[in-house]
């Protein structure tokens, strides 16, 4: 919580002691606890000015040394490439010696570390003509960050970690290779990403982590898989994003705020647009064990991987559900069976050919079962962000086979203006519920 | 141990990781400028794009095609053996899964394009980096000099000079007309 928010807090207390709104007691609780706290706000600030200044920093020695770099030497050129690497090591030394451990001098200290180290390869690199093997470069880079992310344990230096890894994975992709890799190195980063979590879960620091490991996820699984059986990547997203969401669901549900959820947000919304490409024909082309593909670009063995993906991310999905069953919270089932819906689709495209429509119809019903789903949940909540949600995934289903169409001008205008008029309704039949729930 | 002693421990093996991999990477390049056997390739027109051009010369070579006895996938490791010819230029005779016991071996990877008989090669040696003011003007002369439709009887050349080390290439200088390139822009200027 930030100074101005706190302020007002502590200024209400005394009306709502009055208003009987809480007892005196509660009222010395809160006040204990948010006069206690530390100023949040104001030590993000000091940190994104920390990472700015430590990537200017970094980026004008690289400049000035490069400048100079035609007329030094080779063995100075090495003392130079070692330089920005040396002084960080001294850095972080002075800072363990003298105990700093603050969010802002480690975010700060880790970002400087890491362009310290791609800047000395990088450097080395152009000492000795180094052939442009951009993978090579990264996977070096991304191992040797790996213990920067251990010992600082800083959100902007996993981000970049991540991100070099997906760079790396690119690449290696790019050029034929497997990119399996990333998975360890991914995995490697979760115990810093848990041990923030086990800390504080609605945090900013584990907020972040959880959003730029389940973002670098997402894509690392787009990015990796062999894709020698064509579409099985819909039940492999399917399982992901439904899992994502259960587990957010399962763990952390509670947080006030959607940025506060970043495995129930990023799977819901992951599991909406999914759904919504599948409504149309095309990805059902061509789909299953009747097109395998083969070349030199394919490496069969690393198929195993995509079809370990296709059983186990569904199969987690599915016991996620079940539990979420017995823990009563029916709420769950729309977006958990997103995995079997999609996989009965997928079986029956593969097993028939595209142009059965089965899956296509699949689809189509399961997204408006959902925005049906998602709106009554909102409007039995008094949520409005849910029912707007609701209508939208509804008015996107609706709008977009209506334009597959062959209907009139005419007959398109009146169906914007009722699916208009439906969504002004619904909003204002829910903050009449509101004032009536105030009054 | 105590936590402390055990994070000291773990910061020291970092710096050491830290400083140890760039530090292998140079030893093992200077042990190659310093005891490598040199070998010269007549370099050839380049392709006109390149987005990330700019700081370095990017080089091509007209030896690509390599005899071989067996097959390569693209992108596999594979080392190609060089011979010196009368002319004073290297030529690429061999390319195995393994380097042989005689000859000159160094590392390099299979291009597309690869046959039963011959493997087109990626060289491991695609550029020559200089600084942001001479890298273009030295782009500019490589160019014209590599220019594939050169008026008849310019007798022009560019070479790059390589030391190889146990399977390791690094190039050491590239030459114009039998100058380094750094020379032969400051005779130009």
């Amino acid at each position: 919580m930030g100074q101005r928010e706190r302020n007002w807090l502590l200024g209400e207390l005394p009306t709502w002691v009055a208003d009987g709104v809480v007892d005196g007691l509660t009222a010395e609780r809160l006040r204990q606890r948010y006069a206690a706290a530390p100023a949040t706000g104001r030590s993000w600030g000091m940190i994104v000015c920390g990472v700015l200044g430590a990537l200017l920093v970094g980026t004008g020695v690289i400049l000035v040394l490069a400048h100079n770099w035609e007329g030094l030497s080779r063995p100075w050129r090495t003392v130079h490439s070692f330089a920005p690497l040396l002084t960080v090591q001294a850095l972080v030394v002075l800072g363990f010696a003298r105990g700093w451990s603050g969010t802002a001098w480690r975010e700060t200290t880790g970002l400087l570390w890491v362009c310290a180290i791609g800047a000395c390869i990088a450097l080395i690199g152009q000492t000795y003509h180094l052939a442009g093997n951009t993978e090579a470069f990264l996977l070096s880079w991304v191992i040797l960050v790996l213990p920067v992310v251990w010992l600082t344990r800083a959100m902007s230096v996993l981000a970049v970690y991540l991100a070099l890894a997906l760079a790396w994975a690119s690449f290696d992709k790019l050029d034929d290779g497997v990119a399996l890799l990333f998975w360890p190195l991914a995995a490697a980063a979760l115990p810093v990403v848990w041990a923030a979590v086990r800390q504080n879960p609605y945090g900013q620091c584990a907020v972040l982590m959880l959003w730029a490991v389940a973002l670098a996820c997402t894509a690392a699984v787009g990015i990796t898989l062999e894709k020698i059986m064509p579409g099985l990547w819909m039940v492999v997203y399917a399982g992901l994003f439904a899992t994502l969401y259960l587990i957010g669901g399962y763990w952390g549900a509670e947080a006030p705020t959607f940025w506060q959820r970043p495995l129930h947000t990023i799977g819901s919304f992951g599991a909406v647009v999914l759904v919504y490409l599948l409504t149309f024909d095309w990805p059902w082309h061509e789909v299953g064990w009747q097109h395998l593909r083969n070349g030199s670009g394919f490496h069969p063995g690393a198929a195993l991987f995509d079809d370990a993906l296709a059983l186990v991310l569904p199969l987690a999905a599915l016991v996620l559900l079940v539990t979420a069953v017995r823990r009563r919270q029916a709420c769950r089932i729309p977006f958990g069976l997103l995995p079997l819906v999609i996989a009965a689709g997928y079986l029956t495209a593969a097993a028939r050919g595209w142009n059965s429509h089965i899956p296509f119809l699949l689809c189509n019903g399961y997204l408006l079962a959902l925005g049906i789903a998602v709106l009554i949940q909102g409007v039995r909540r008094g949520h409005a962000g849910t029912v707007n949600a609701g209508m939208l995934i509804l008015m996107g289903l609706i709008l977009t086979r209506f334009f597959d169409s062959d209907y009139s001008f005419v007959a398109k205008g009146v169906v914007f203006i009722i699916l208009g008029s439906l969504f002004l309704g619904a909003n204002l039949l829910l903050a009449r519920r509101r004032k009536e729930v105030a009054a | 141990m105590s936590s402390r002693t055990r994070m000291t421990l773990f910061l020291a093996l970092t710096f050491v990781a830290q400083l140890a991999v760039p530090a292998g990477m140079i030893v093992r390049r200077e042990l190659a400028l310093q005891r490598g056997a040199a070998l010269r390739f007549h370099t050839a027109p380049v392709d006109p794009y390149d987005a990330f051009r700019g700081r370095y010369i990017a080089l091509a070579f007209n030896e690509r095609s390599v005899p071989c006895a067996e097959t390569f996938r693209a992108h596999q490791s594979i080392y190609v053996r060089a011979e010196t010819g009368t002319n004073g230029f290297a030529s690429l005779v061999e390319a195995a899964r393994r380097p042989g016991d005689t000859g000159v071996w160094f590392r390099a990877s299979a291009g597309y394009g690869a046959g039963e008989k011959a493997v087109s090669v990626d060289l491991p040696f695609d550029r020559f980096y200089m600084d942001e003011t001479s890298a273009p003007q030295a782009e500019k002369l490589y160019r014209a000099i590599n220019r594939r439709n050169r008026p008849a009887g310019e007798k022009r050349e560019t070479w790059l000079q390589v030391r190889v080390y146990r399977g390791l290439a690094v190039p050491e200088e590239l030459y114009v007309d039998g100058r380094p390139i750094r020379a032969a822009l400051r005779q130009t200027k």
